[in-house]
């Protein structure tokens, strides 16, 4: 674990690499060729690394990863509306699993709290897209949106905890 | 006491088949509530860019519109009650998979174009 106090130069070190693997794992995300029916669906591989962040070095860390990803990320092949879906959605997920994480331990899952995540991030992003555009016949999209949040959460949350489960080595402060 | 803590983190448990269940009958529920809600057709499309409206079409007329500004083009095509959008000058071009739309409500979106084509009346 990490000193709740200090910000050590190692744990800079650390958090870089975590946000180049998960800016990388959206990156790889983008080569699967395979298009969805429908549009803004995704799998959303950078969360695993964003679940491993949750578990192994807690909240702060994750926070980190997780935004400055989003920034990066969106600034780079982005525009200032991707920017605000992608920080809306992990921000909020982030904050359910965590809370779920906390207050009702070993009553879910890594999966279970994955799955959870991924709905309220895309709940946070069909919000944010009522506000853009300003039409509430977006909501139409979020029964697909929550099917689809449930099958990659499932997804990313076992490979998320297989991850957990198999590199329990951090490097000492 | 603590790896037994940890082990519980990888089974499944009761909760998270609650929460999987919860989620499908969800779906479900709205899926059905917006069916019943949403399938109205449409007699015309509004086309809005940069939160102006700049044309209102009707969608019993088979026509091609172009759109173009400094943000990028979008050509809009009108056939058999029914809009889409074809050739966004847009890098993913997500606005030609979302079409065609014919019920009222439904939107074609190109974002890095901000222009909405929605189906109105």
């Amino acid at each position: 674990m990490l000193d709740k106090n200090r910000l050590l130069n190692s744990d800079l070190a650390l958090h870089g690499i975590f946000i180049c693997v998960a800016a990388l794992m959206g990156y790889l995300e983008s080569l699967i060729p395979f298009a969805f029916p429908v549009p803004g669906i995704r799998l959303g591989l950078a969360n695993i690394v964003i679940i491993w962040v949750l578990y192994t070095l807690g909240l702060r860390s994750a926070l980190i990863v997780s935004l400055l990803r989003c920034l990066i990320i969106g600034l780079l092949f982005g525009n200032i509306y991707s920017i605000m879906f992608s920080i809306a959605g992990a921000f909020s997920s982030l904050i359910v699993m965590f809370l779920l994480k906390k207050y009702a331990p070993g009553k879910f899952s890594v999966m279970g709290v994955s799955v959870c995540g991924a709905i309220v991030h895309n709940i946070a992003q069909v919000i944010v897209a009522m506000i853009v555009i300003k039409n509430a016949y977006i909501i139409t999209y979020l029964p697909v949106l929550i099917g689809v949040g449930v099958i990659s959460g499932i997804v990313i949350g076992l490979l998320g905890g297989l991850l957990y489960k198999k590199i329990k080595l951090v490097p000492a402060n | 006491m603590q790896s037994n803590a940890r082990k519980r983190l990888f089974q499944f448990h009761k909760f998270d088949l609650i929460v999987i269940v919860g989620a499908l009958c969800l779906v479900a529920a709205l899926t059905a509530l917006f069916a019943r809600i949403m399938h109205t057709p449409g007699n015309k499309v509004e086309v809005v860019s940069h939160n102006k409206t700049i044309g209102t079409y009707d969608l019993g007329t088979d026509g091609e519109y172009e759109f173009s500004d400094l943000f990028g083009s979008n050509r809009l095509i009108i056939k058999d009650g029914s809009a889409y959008v074809t050739e966004g000058s847009c890098s993913r071009h997500i606005c030609e998979k979302m079409g065609p739309i014919s019920d009222i409500g439904e939107m074609i979106i190109c974002l890095p174009n901000e222009l909405f084509v929605k189906v109105v009346e």
